[in-house]
Order: C-alpha cells, then sequence, then structure tokens
C-alpha cells in the first residue's frame, strides 16, 4: 500500500508527460518559422539562426515545468531567441553578410535583373538600418513580424507599448532620411 | 522620392519577414531536443547513480568498520579467556595427579564430580601450579640476559661486489696490487729476475803469472 504522498506524486509526474511532451511538439510546429525569421533579423545569416531556433528550443526544453505558469507563450519565446541572437551577434558580423543575405531574400521568381535591383535595395535599407539607435533598429525589425503586435513587441523589448510605437515612428524617420543621404 | 524611400523599407521589411526557414528545420530541433533530454537523463541517472554508490559505498565501509572492531574486540577477549581456560586445565591436572587413589584422579574427563572430596583434598595440599608450555622465569631470565642476534649481513657494496668480480676473472698480479704482502713478494721475485738476468758475470780472473824462461 502506496502513501498517499506517493500516489500524487506519481499522478502529477504522468499529467506533466502527458501535458509537456505534446505540447513541446506543438510550440516547434506553431513558433519555429516566427523565431526563425526573428533570429535572422538579427544575425541576417541562415545558419546561425537556426542554431538560435534549435538553442531557444532547448532552453525551453529545460524550463517545461514552467511552461504551465507562462500566460503569454509567443512573447516569451520570441525574447528567448531575441536574447539568443544578440548574444550570438556579438561573434557575428552581419553588415558583411548584407549582400548575400540581401540576395537571399529576393523572391525567387523574380527575373534576374529586378532581382540584382531589389537586392540592391533591400542592401542599402539594411546597411541604413545599422546605422540607426539600437533601440529604434530593435522595435522596426521586430514590427516587420506580421505575427508581433505592438504590445507583444512591447513585452519583448520590456517596454511600454506607447514608447514602441514613438520608437517606430522615429526609426522610420531616421531611416528615410539615411536612405535619402 | 519619398516614397521611394518608404516602399524601399518596406520592401526590406517584407523581406524580412517572409524569409521562410530551410528545409527540415523541425526536425533537426526536435532531434536535437530528443538528444538534450536524452544526455540530461543520462545525467540524472548518473547523478542518482553517484549518490546509490556513495550510500551503499558508506553502508559497506560501517559494516567493514563494525567487523573490524568487533575482530579485534574477540581477538583481545580472547587470550585472557584461553589463559583462564589453560590454567584451569592445568591446575585440574595437577590436582587430579595431587590426588592419587581417589576419584578424580581416575575420571579426569569430570574433575569436579565430587566437589567436596576435591575442595579437601585442596584444603589439604597446596596445589602446585606448574603450567605447562609457558616459560618458567628461568628462562624468560636467560632469555632477557642471552646475547642478541647477529644482524643479518649488509648487502655488498659496489666496491665489494667489483672486487668480488675481480677475485674470480682478474689476473693475480691485479690481484696482487689489492694485497700489500703479495705485491711485495711480486716485486721481489720481479728485481731477483731481473738482476739474475741483466747482472754483469763476474769479472775473468787474470791467469797466474807464468815467468818466461830467457833461453
Amino acid at each position: 500500500m502506496t502513501a498517499i504522498g506517493e500516489q500524487s506524486l506519481r499522478w502529477f509526474s504522468a499529467a506533466e508527460r502527458v501535458w509537456a511532451e505534446p505540447d513541446l511538439a506543438v510550440l516547434v510546429r506553431d513558433y519555429s518559422g516566427l523565431l526563425y525569421r526573428v533570429a535572422l533579423s538579427i544575425l541576417r545569416n541562415a545558419a546561425e539562426a537556426e542554431d538560435v531556433v534549435q538553442d531557444a528550443f532547448v532552453r525551453v526544453l529545460q524550463r517545461k515545468r514552467e511552461l504551465g505558469a507562462i500566460v503569454e507563450i509567443r512573447p516569451w519565446l520570441v525574447r528567448i531567441a531575441w536574447n539568443l541572437a544578440l548574444d550570438r551577434r556579438r561573434r557575428v558580423r552581419p553588415e558583411q553578410m548584407d549582400e548575400v543575405f540581401a540576395a537571399a531574400l529576393v523572391a525567387r521568381d523574380t527575373p534576374a535583373d529586378d532581382a540584382l535591383a531589389e537586392a540592391a535595395r533591400i542592401a542599402r535599407v539594411l546597411a541604413a538600418m545599422e546605422r540607426l539607435p539600437r533601440r529604434e533598429r530593435e522595435a522596426l525589425l521586430l514590427s516587420a513580424m506580421d505575427e508581433l503586435n505592438t504590445a507583444e513587441i512591447a513585452a519583448v523589448l520590456g517596454r511600454s507599448e506607447s514608447s514602441v510605437r514613438s520608437l517606430l515612428f522615429r526609426a522610420r524617420t531616421h531611416l528615410r532620411e539615411r536612405l535619402k543621404d | 522620392m519619398s516614397n521611394n524611400h518608404h516602399d524601399a523599407i518596406d520592401e526590406a521589411l517584407a523581406a524580412l519577414r517572409n524569409a521562410t526557414p530551410p528545409e527540415g528545420m523541425e526536425a533537426r530541433i526536435a532531434d536535437r531536443m530528443q538528444q538534450h533530454a536524452s544526455a540530461s537523463q543520462h545525467e540524472t541517472a548518473a547523478a542518482h547513480a553517484w549518490w546509490r554508490g556513495a550510500v551503499s559505498g558508506a553502508a559497506v565501509a560501517t559494516l567493514a568498520m563494525a567487523a573490524v572492531l568487533f575482530a579485534q574486540h574477540h581477538s583481545q577477549a580472547m587470550p585472557q579467556i584461553s589463559a583462564h581456560a589453560a590454567a584451569a586445565a592445568n591446575a585440574g591436572a595437577v590436582n587430579a595427579a595431587y590426588i592419587k587413589g581417589s576419584p578424580t584422579a581416575n575420571d579426569r574427563g569430570t574433575p569436579c564430580a565430587k566437589p567436596a572430596l576435591l575442595r579437601a583434598q585442596l584444603s589439604a595440599a597446596p596445589p602446585r601450579m606448574e603450567l605447562t608450555g609457558l616459560p618458567t622465569p628461568a628462562e624468560l631470565r636467560a632469555a632477557t640476559i642471552a646475547p642478541s642476534k647477529p644482524a643479518p649481513e649488509l648487502p655488498l657494496t659496489a666496491q665489494e661486489r667489483e672486487l668480488l668480480r675481480l677475485a674470480r676473472t682478474a689476473d693475480p698480479k691485479q690481484l696482487a696490487a689489492f694485497d700489500e704482502e703479495a705485491q711485495a713478494k711480486l716485486e721481489a721475485q720481479q728485481a731477483e729476475d731481473f738482476d739474475k738476468f741483466f747482472t754483469p758475470p763476474p769479472a775473468p780472473t787474470p791467469p797466474p803469472y807464468m815467468p818466461v824462461e830467457n833461453e
């Protein structure tokens, strides 16, 4: 005859296993693309971005016991990937990859001449983005993700929504000015 | 112009937005998570095994220590018991020898078969305690004043080993160099041989004077 405490412990561990295993797979399926784009916008390197996504999900696995307590899972995941990408960005120099990265971003069905021109334009914008103040640049990059609304961007950046809106406005203004030069 | 820049910004942001993840990324993420999970399971199992091993090792060490302590205690208690038993046995034997003709003399298997009679005989004649197998005081005294056993021979030094090797293999002349007397004898022999060889022959004696007669 087992004690009540042991029984409840067994029940909790079984419940956790049943809950955690499918949930992680669902998380990977639903959010890996978003996390990849977030990491790519910072790192501008596909392999590095994928490594960041893998690291992010390993972190999730390490904290799977806390998943039940997380209300907003998407900003939480994006924040993990965001911080990991920022850490990794110190090792790689994305501005060196702008030409190749811009060419890779161009749609494949675009004719060759148009693709070259489009890649040049994108590279120019990316280079101008690099010269923006850090907070404005980060807000602008996160705003590129359709899945994230202003509140979620604010949660990722740890700022208020109004602050994020202000940052986005200033970022666009500064970017236009830099592109004019 | 401003619209162009605005479009360029939107174009770049749209390109970032529409970037597609590489094929098979989800599978690779799943593999990585699986690897991590199995590695952490191994680590956890190793940690548990370590604790289990430590606890069982401590238990075994405790048992071994208890066994050693018990054995030590037993080995200290046993000689006293055996000495008492030997003394009692010897006393019984001696007493039996004294009480010749008594039933106890014939019945050594039951020396205390009649304790009243035995007590009476014992009170009449005090027993002589001669413990067989134990050294007498005289022997002990002799052992204390006996000369110590000589220490075992020390091993040969390197020089001694070299000398031994020379004695077995070297020329007698070389060996003689280590013995002054033999060396002196050898030198004297050599000098004698030299003198014998090189000593000039004795001068020829002049012939006796023979006067010549004048004819």
